[in-house]
Order: structure tokens, then sequence, then C-alpha cells
């Protein structure tokens, strides 16, 4: 039996009974080695002795075994199974504490882990539930005497737990010492054992290498943003790496080449010859805001550039510089850039225009080595369609004539009534003239454009006369009036050809409209030649025989289209001669007037509108210039005698026929009082000249329509105002006469 | 060149273009090209119950080549100053095949 004189623990028990217990021990050692001797060496120990040395040895055990009670030892049996097996009890003891040791690390670890979240969670739900964190115990790893019940059940399942994993459930010192512990001192122990734990943590910490030690930091997205910000940073670096690798394949001389072809299929230099509609519109209209109007204006050749730049950008999706820039106004230095660019851009395009007008694109291309030439289209001369020659226009358009020969399709220029007067070998026929006509239409407007371009070029000419551009000016001013002046065929009053070229120029809506246009830049000789043409042959006129035609049998929209037609006369083709007229001395006018009564059946022609309207005019400058002057020069006084038998004509001829210069109301529409003004008016001015007996005569025979006027104007089924004009109407000519609306009795 | 021009006087203006397969869309002009390709803004579909497709757009453009119609408000427009920018027209084509015939015959 060996012993171990062991117990190094005994010097460190400080209890008293621990001390007697090992003195016992010692004694009961003695004794069995006393005992040890005297059995080894039987012959001379006597059994007295021996007897002596056992009893003393049991009383020792028995004190033992009374002094038990009074230690606080508790002794694993694995320290006696260690000591049975031979083992040194000190080997148990240092496996102890390194299972200690690592458990304890584990245990740390959780408790860190559990401890940050708790803080995170806590500042959580601070932050969402200011009001509810007070009532929550909450524990923030620092102040121990917050720790709540559920921390110490915590505390307690985790060791506990831990225990029993590592040692199997007959091994249960964690357990035992911590319930022991922690039922002799409930806050302290708790309070304690994070405290030891922690700094048996600290110990293992300096030996063990530190991994993820956290310390309270920041939460989880300021704790990566260094990072992500690295991580986009690189991959914004990466995507633009990508991009410019194909950078620059074009050359800044590539990129002009391109934008000249574009732009110079767009551009041009003059704004009236290929953006003429666009340009004269916005010039009539006014031009309405636009954007980066102000400084293009001023230029203008720049003026269609910079138009058309900005359109072809805006095509492309780009931005237009000048304008954004202005609109945003992001500081000088931008708004500078971008201006100086579209000027740039500007003279840019300027440049292309020029070069291209250098070297004019010709429309075909010969390829060395090709058999022929091949055309290159383009905006300018795109593909011609193809043109069929048709022959014998003439008589194939005769056939179409004949069947719309009628009155109510009667063309404007078939005047010769489906080929009554044409003569078999005379080369004219409807068709034939219709055509001309058309023709020396389209010339006329031809020369008036030229007239019209030539009069907006004349402000850009210099001042002096001798300048060779001013000469060229003026011969090609004076080709294209004479151009526009032969085409009217005003020339010849009088002429052989029944109807008038000029007749038969008025007859189509377009000619009318030309009228104003071409007598702005004739001559004062030439408007009254065309003023002379236009009273001789009067009765010839389309506007004049619409009167022929009875209301009643034409259709509605031939009625339409007639009083299209003398609203469209009245307005555009009448007044350069009215207004001729209005200036023009009493010879003339008598002249004028002699000439319509001769030429025309007065009657007759005194029933349609232009004719009144002409016959008002005459008379009443007529009236006008029959005031008589201070001198009485023979050649006045022949002309107001003139004047006065001219006038006595007239009046002859219209005599019987004056109630019909009233127009009966148009098919399908009511009467309208207003439009008799034109009536009123001219039988006022008649009545200028009357005399005593002529004005009885005048009012004998519009005494019915004076009457019906007042009738209706004083019956009050009219409107105000409607009322008032027509009685104003009736005053006009009642007036003249020295009667007034009013005296009439009904 | 004519009807370039003449459109570029109708940007801004509601018109109703009506396309070759019987889609007729209302917007305002906003630009045009010299192919005449058009393009709408805040557009409206004329029978938008046949073209449910078409109820979430806004703005289109249309190749020039598949407009049927374009109909305009007539105030905006002056007859006037189109016949005679046609007539301009029509003599320029003149003047330019005449000079092409004579480079043809030389």
């Amino acid at each position: 039996m060996e012993h171990r004189r062991g117990g190094p623990a005994a010097g460190d028990f400080s209890d008293a009974g621990r001390e007697a217990m090992e003195d016992k021990i010692r004694g009961a050692l003695e004794t069995l080695s006393q005992i040890q001797v005297s059995v080894a060496n039987p012959e001379l120990a006597d059994e007295s002795v021996l007897e002596r040395r056992i009893d003393r040895l049991v009383r020792s055990y028995a004190d033992m075994f009374a002094m038990k009670d009074r230690l606080g030892v508790n002794v694993p049996e694995e320290v006696l199974a260690h000591i049975k097996d031979g083992r040194n009890p000190d080997e148990f003891t240092s496996q102890f504490m390194e299972r200690v040791a690592s458990e304890n690390q584990f245990t740390n670890g959780k408790i860190a882990a559990l401890t940050n979240f708790q803080r995170e969670y806590a500042a959580k739900l601070h932050e969402f539930f200011p009001d509810e964190a007070q009532s929550m115990a909450l524990y923030d790893g620092t102040d121990g005497q917050q720790l709540g019940q559920d921390q110490d059940t915590f505390n307690a399942e985790t060791f506990e737990a831990d225990a029993r994993e590592i040692a199997g459930s007959d091994f249960d010192f964690f357990g035992s010492t911590a319930r022991q512990q922690q039922q002799q001192q409930p806050v302290q122990p708790v309070q304690a054992a994070p405290r030891k734990v922690l700094t048996l943590a600290e110990l293992e910490a300096q030996l063990m290498p530190q991994q993820r030690q956290t310390p309270g930091r920041a939460p989880a997205v300021a704790r990566a943003d260094p990072e992500t910000i690295a991580r986009r940073r690189a991959e914004r670096l990466q995507k633009q790496a990508t991009l410019q690798r194909y950078d620059n394949l074009m050359t800044q001389r590539d990129k002009d080449y391109i934008i000249r072809i574009q732009v110079s299929q767009l551009l041009t230099d003059d704004p009236a010859a290929d953006d003429f509609y666009c340009h004269m519109f916005q010039l009539s209209r006014g031009t309405a805001a636009m954007p980066g109007a102000g400084q293009q204006q001023q230029q203008s050749a720049g003026d269609s550039t910079a138009n058309v730049l900005r359109e072809a950008l805006e095509q492309r999706g780009m931005q237009v510089p000048g304008e954004q820039a202005g609109e945003q106004a992001r500081g000088r230095g931008r708004r500078s850039n971008t201006q100086s660019s579209m000027a740039r851009m500007q003279q840019q395009v300027q440049r292309f225009v020029n070069e291209a007008r250098r070297r004019p694109k010709a429309p075909q291309v010969a390829v060395e080595g090709a058999l022929g030439k091949i055309s290159v289209n383009s905006a300018r001369n795109p593909k011609q369609v193809l043109q069929v020659q048709r022959g014998h226009s003439g008589s194939m358009s005769q056939h179409q004539q004949q069947p719309g020969g009628d009155m109510r399709h009667q063309s404007p220029g078939a005047y010769d009534a489906g080929g009554l007067f044409a003569v078999p070998g005379d080369t004219r026929t409807p068709a034939v003239e219709r055509r001309k006509t058309l023709q020396s239409i389209e010339t006329a407007y031809g020369a008036v454009l030229r007239l019209e371009q030539l009069a907006r070029e004349q402000a850009r000419l210099p001042t002096n006369a001798d300048h060779p551009a001013v000469q060229t000016w003026l011969r090609a001013y004076g080709e294209a009036r004479d151009q526009a002046w032969a085409a009217l065929g005003a020339g010849q009053p009088i002429m052989n050809v029944y109807p008038h070229p000029l007749a038969r120029f008025l007859a189509f809506s377009k000619g009318k409209r030309i009228i104003p246009r071409v007598a702005h830049h004739l001559s004062i000789d030439q408007v009254l030649a065309l003023a002379t043409t236009i009273i001789a042959n009067f009765e010839t006129l389309d506007v004049c025989r619409f009167g022929s035609l009875s209301s009643q049998t034409a259709g509605a929209a031939v009625s339409a289209r007639q009083r299209e037609e003398t609203e469209l006369f009245l307005h555009a083709a009448l007044p350069p001669a009215l207004a001729f007229l209005a200036d023009a001395s009493l010879q003339i006018v008598n002249g004028l007037l002699a000439l319509f009564l001769e030429r025309n059946n007065v009657a007759w022609v005194a029933r349609t509108r232009p004719a009144l309207v002409l016959l008002t005019i005459m008379l009443g400058r007529t009236a006008t210039l029959k005031q008589p002057s201070a001198l009485g020069s023979p050649d006045e006084r022949q002309a107001l005698y003139q004047a006065a038998e001219l006038y006595n004509h007239l009046f002859t001829s219209l005599h019987g026929g004056l109630a019909a210069v009233f127009q009966p109301p148009a098919l399908g529409q009511p009467p309208n009082p207003l439009d008799d003004a034109f009536a009123w008016q001219f039988l006022a001015t008649l009545a200028l000249g009357a005399s005593v007996e002529q004005q009885h005569s005048l009012v004998a025979e519009v005494r019915d329509k004076v009457l019906e006027a007042v009738q209706i104007a004083k019956s009050g089924s009219l409107p105000a105002d409607v009322g008032a004009a027509v009685t104003a109407n009736v005053n006009l000519f009642l007036n003249t006469l020295g009667l007034d609306a009013s005296q009439v009795t009904l | 060149m004519l009807f370039y021009s003449f459109f570029k006087t109708q940007v801004g203006q509601q018109v109703t273009v009506e396309l070759k397969n019987d889609l007729a869309i209302q917007g305002v002009l906003e630009s045009v090209d010299q192919f005449l390709n058009i393009k709408l803004r805040d557009i409206h579909v004329v029978d938008a119950e046949r073209y449910p497709h078409m109820l979430s757009i806004k703005n289109c453009f249309i190749r020039g080549s598949v407009v049927r119609y374009v109909q305009l408000l007539p105030s905006t427009v002056d007859t006037a100053l189109l016949q005679d920018a046609a007539r301009r027209e029509a003599q320029s084509t003149q003047q330019m095949s005449q000079t092409k015939a004579a480079a043809v015959q030389a």
C-alpha cells in the first residue's frame, strides 16, 4: 500500500476542522505504519502491541467518521478513482482546469455575442419605442444590478447546459456550485460569476489568438461604409474603363465630314429659296416667340443656319446648347461656353455651306470604266416622275367638253359654247383657249413672284444708281413687269377676239387674285389701260354673266360659287381700277363712263352688283369733280357738259329698270335686309346728279322699295341694330333727295 | 422641301395623322424632318377601343412613309402663300430638269 504524502491542498484549507482531520489522518497513517512494521516482523512484535495499534487505528477511523460532518470538503469521486488506479490526483485537477478554461472561453464568446445583440436591440428599441424602453429592464452589459429575471435564467441555463454537455449527467460541479452560490448570494455571485468568467476569459484571451474581438462599435451600416464606398468606386472605374476602350474611334475630321454631309442636305443660305413657305408664313404672321431668336435674328445670314442647326440637333435627340443653358443659367462659365460652342457650330455650318456651294454636287456622276452616267438623287433633285406625252390633247378635251357644256357646268373659259363660233381650220378650240388662259395666268404668277422677290431684295441694294448690281436689279424688275403685263393681255382694250383675253383671265378665281398683286407694280398708264379694258368688256365678265342665269334654275352650289366669284372680283380685281378712278381727272372719268355706256347694255348690266359698284364710284367721282372751279377753263366746262350728257344717257337707259337694281334673294336663303346697301348707295349717287324731273321719276320707280324697307325697319321684327342699319341705308337715298325716312308715312 | 417647310409652320399645332394602316392619331406636332417623319406629343388615338396597346403612349415617332393623311386646321394655313410656294417649287424643278436635259445633251 503506497501512501502519497499528499494533500497539497491541506495547507490551503483554513478550516479548523480540516486541520483536525488532517492530524487524525496523519495519526492513522502512523498507526498503520506501526502495524505494518509489527506485521512485517512477526517474531519481534507482541500481539498486545499489535492489538493496541489496531485498536488505535480503529479508534482514529471512528473519530474521523465522527468528524466528517464538520468538514466542508467534497472530494470528487474521480479523484478517488484516480487514487485507486494509482494515478496522480493532480492530474485530475489539471484536466479539470483545462476543461474549465475551454468551457469558459466558449461561454465568454456566447456572452459577448448576446451582450452585443442585446445592446443593439436595446438601442433600436429605445429608438422606436422610447416610451416602453423605460419599462423594460435593459441590460447593457456594464451594470449588473439592472439584471432582470430572464437574465438569471439565461446565465443559469448557459452554465448548466454547458456543464452537462461536457461532463455528463452525473457530474454536476458547475451546476451545484453555481446553484449553491446563487442560493447563498443571489445577486452577488451573478455579479461575481460574470466577472470571474470575464477575468478568466481575459486570461484566455491573452493566451488564445484574438478572433473577432468587437469592442462596442457603431451600427453595421457605418461599419460597412468605407468598404462599400471603395467597392462602388472600383465598379465605376471598371465600367468607365470598359467603355473607354472604344473611345476616339472617330477623329474630329471624320465627325466634321459626317456633319457636313448631313447638314448640307438640309441647309440653305437663302431662306426664301428653299424654305419659302415657312419663312414667308412666319413673316406674315409675325414670328411667334422662337427660342433663342433674339441673338439669331440679327444675323440674317446665320438665321436659317441656326434654325436648321437647331432642328438637326433636335432630330438627333441632342440638346441645343444655347437655349438649355440660357434656361437653366448654371453659372457664367458654362453659359458662355455653350454659347461659344453654338457660335462655333454656326461657323462650321457656314463653312460647310460655302464649300458645298463652291463645289456644286453634280446631279450625275460618271464612274471610270462604267458605261454611262449614274444620276445621284438627293432631297434637291428627287427622282422625277415619268412624263408621258399624250397626243392630240385638243381633240380629247373637246370630247370631254361637250357633255359639260350645259349651263350648270359652264366652265369659265368655254365661252365658245361648244365650238359654235369655231370655224373649221381654226386652231382655236375652247379647250385650247382655256389652256392658253391658264398658262398666261401662271406666267403672270411667276412674274409676280419674281417681282416680289426683287422687291424684297431691293432693300439690300447699294444706294448709288450707277452700281452694276442696281442696274441688273432694275433690268430684272423691268423684265418681270413687262412679262406680267403681257400675260394680262390688257394692252388692247378692244379686240376682235371674243371674249377678250382679259375677260378670260378674270374668269378664273386665281386670275382675279393676281390682279391686285400685279397692279401694285404697274405704272399708272398700265393701270389705266387695265381699267379701260375691264370697263370696255364689262358685260363679258363672268361676274356679270351670272346675272343672266336665273337663280331658280341654278343649284345652290353654283349660286354659292357665283357669290364667291363676285365677292372675289369686288374685293380683289376691281379695287385697283376703283382706286385709279378715285384719283382720275374728270376727262378720264367721262371717257370711261362713255366707254361703259357704249360698250355695255346698261340696263342689263345694271342688274349685277359689280356694275353697280363701278357706276357708283364713277358717278361719285363725277359728282365730286363737278364742283365748279374758280377758273372756268373751256376744257373743264366741256368736261362738265359731257358729264351731264352722259348722266342723262345713263338715266334714260336705266329708266324703267331701276327696280331691278335690287337683287332678288338667293335661293334657299332668307333675305337679308342689309344686302341691298350697295343698291341704295347707287341710287343715292344717281340721285346726286339728277335734275328735278329725274328725281321725280326716280322716286316713282323705287317708291315701293322704299316703303317696303321703311316698313320692315319700323315694324320691329328685326333686331334693333339691323333695323337701324336698314333705315340708314334708305336714308342714304332719301337724304340726297332732301327727304328722310321719318317723313315717310305708311 | 415644300412640305417640309409647310410642316415646320405647323409645329406646335394640333394635328391628326392617319396612317396607311387606318390608325388615326391626334396630337401636337413636335417636330418634322426632311423625310416628313413626324413626332407627336400628348397623343390620343381617335378610335381608342380598337387599339388598347396605345393607351399608355404619350409621345410617338411616325415614319413619314406610313402616313396617309395629315389633318390640319384651315386657319393655320395660308393657302395663297402655299400656292405661291408651290409655284416656286415647280419653277425650280423645271429649271433643274432643264439644266439636266442640257447637261445630258452636252
